[in-house]
């Protein structure tokens, strides 16, 4: 079952990580001025929940229930490096 | 207990094959609780700075002994603590805070060596490091150690003076303790003036700690400041709210990881079919956060 998910998505899979890579990437980059960060987080978390949506809708198994799910994962991801970003201020 | 813990975390007939942390109705209460307990947190911060704040303990005593127990380990002489460089150092803080940047050259081109003509000291040699959000000397001196440039002042032996500031204040949008390192070397036999080294200065000057020899370029004057030296900052808090918040994310967001490369596992082996999103998307993007949190709580150097 796993190599048939691969070969399914397994295109998506590596676009998505190599994406979201260059988000960790950029986010390293822009640590010293966090709300340039926090812009970079928001630009990471858009491109997941906009790319998980399009890849269900290409496999044609999109629902509203899934979209609610990309975006509340998306959400509660913004929210936690908000709520670090904020805690770990001297 | 064991059924609740499995309801939670297991995708079970109970939860409707999906682990009850990953249902809606629990991510939007967690995304509710992050933001009431970002304002909880901000409100004890700023009201009760005893129970929860920064625990921060940067001293000058401490940043001079460590630079020194570093030099004598390779037998290089040791730094003289300079109320000139000091004094410069403190210039340099204040200007940082005052036009809100984090570099060795200030907007309007200052570079770090007018603050040292400045406060007097006439230098033969010149260096600067900088710091910013450590809460511990110690660990401002390992960033320093582990960056080869920051390294390279730190052991040169071409220094012989040096001086601090450390200063608390609010840059580029966050409220932090800045670290200011400045190197110095007055005796004029300790190198030979080289004209040709105004060439190689520029070059320098774009690495991440800078150094200057015998440079007479100063750029424009700054605005006046005040050269207020710091020596030590020093707070207590009976909780780090650095320590308590990504304590709390790395604890959620491993969590999740955890339970949905569980649910991957379970759902494979039971070939169940269900509507939802692919797990493998979430755990990509939950682990790009990890490294995000991990990376964002230490201190910068520069």
């Amino acid at each position: 079952m796993i190599p048939k998910y691969i070969h399914h998505h397994g295109k998506y899979n590596i676009a998505l990580f190599c994406i979201l890579t260059l988000g960790v990437i950029l986010a390293y980059y822009t640590r010293d001025h966090k709300q340039l960060e926090m812009m970079v987080l928001l630009g990471m978390t858009s491109i997941y929940i906009l790319f998980g949506i399009m890849h269900h809708y290409l496999m044609h198994d999109l629902s509203s229930k899934i979209v609610i799910e990309y975006i509340a994962m998306g959400t509660l991801g913004l929210a936690i490096a908000l709520f670090v970003l904020k805690g770990s201020m001297i | 207990m064991l059924q609740f813990l499995s309801h939670f975390f297991l995708p079970h007939w109970s939860n409707n094959h999906r682990a009850k942390l990953l249902h809606h109705s629990s991510i939007l209460v967690l995304i509710a609780t992050f933001f009431i307990g970002q304002a909880v947190l901000t409100y004890i911060r700023t009201d009760y700075p005893a129970v929860l704040g920064s625990s921060i303990d940067v001293s000058t005593e401490e940043l001079l002994i460590l630079t020194n127990e570093q030099r004598a380990k390779q037998n290089i002489p040791p730094l003289v603590l300079n109320e000139a460089l000091s004094r410069a150092a403190a210039m340099k803080a204040g200007y940082m805070f005052e036009k809100n940047f984090w570099a060795h050259n200030g907007p309007e081109g200052t570079t770090p060596w007018y603050f040292i003509k400045k406060s007097g000291y006439e230098y033969t040699y010149a260096g600067e490091n900088l710091a910013r959000g450590f809460t511990e000397s110690s660990d401002v001196m390992e960033a320093w150690m582990n960056s080869p440039t920051h390294k390279e002042n730190i052991m040169s032996p071409n220094y012989a003076d040096i001086g601090f500031a450390i200063q608390k204040g609010s840059l580029l949008g966050e409220d932090t303790v800045l670290i200011v390192e400045m190197f110095g070397s007055s005796d004029i036999l300790v190198v030979a003036q080289n004209p040709s080294d105004t060439t190689s200065l520029a070059k320098e000057q774009v690495l991440p700690a800078v150094t200057d020899r015998n440079a007479e370029r100063v750029a424009q004057a700054p605005q006046t400041f005040d050269g207020t030296v710091a020596y030590t900052i020093k707070s207590t808090s009976l909780l780090s709210s650095r320590v308590l918040s990504s304590g709390i994310a790395y604890t959620i967001l491993g969590a999740f990881i955890f339970v949905l490369c569980l649910d991957v596992l379970i759902i494979q082996r039971k070939k169940i079919i269900r509507g939802v999103g692919h797990n493998i998307d979430h755990i990509f993007f939950f682990v790009a956060f990890l490294v995000v949190v991990l990376f964002s709580t230490k201190g910068l150097i520069v």
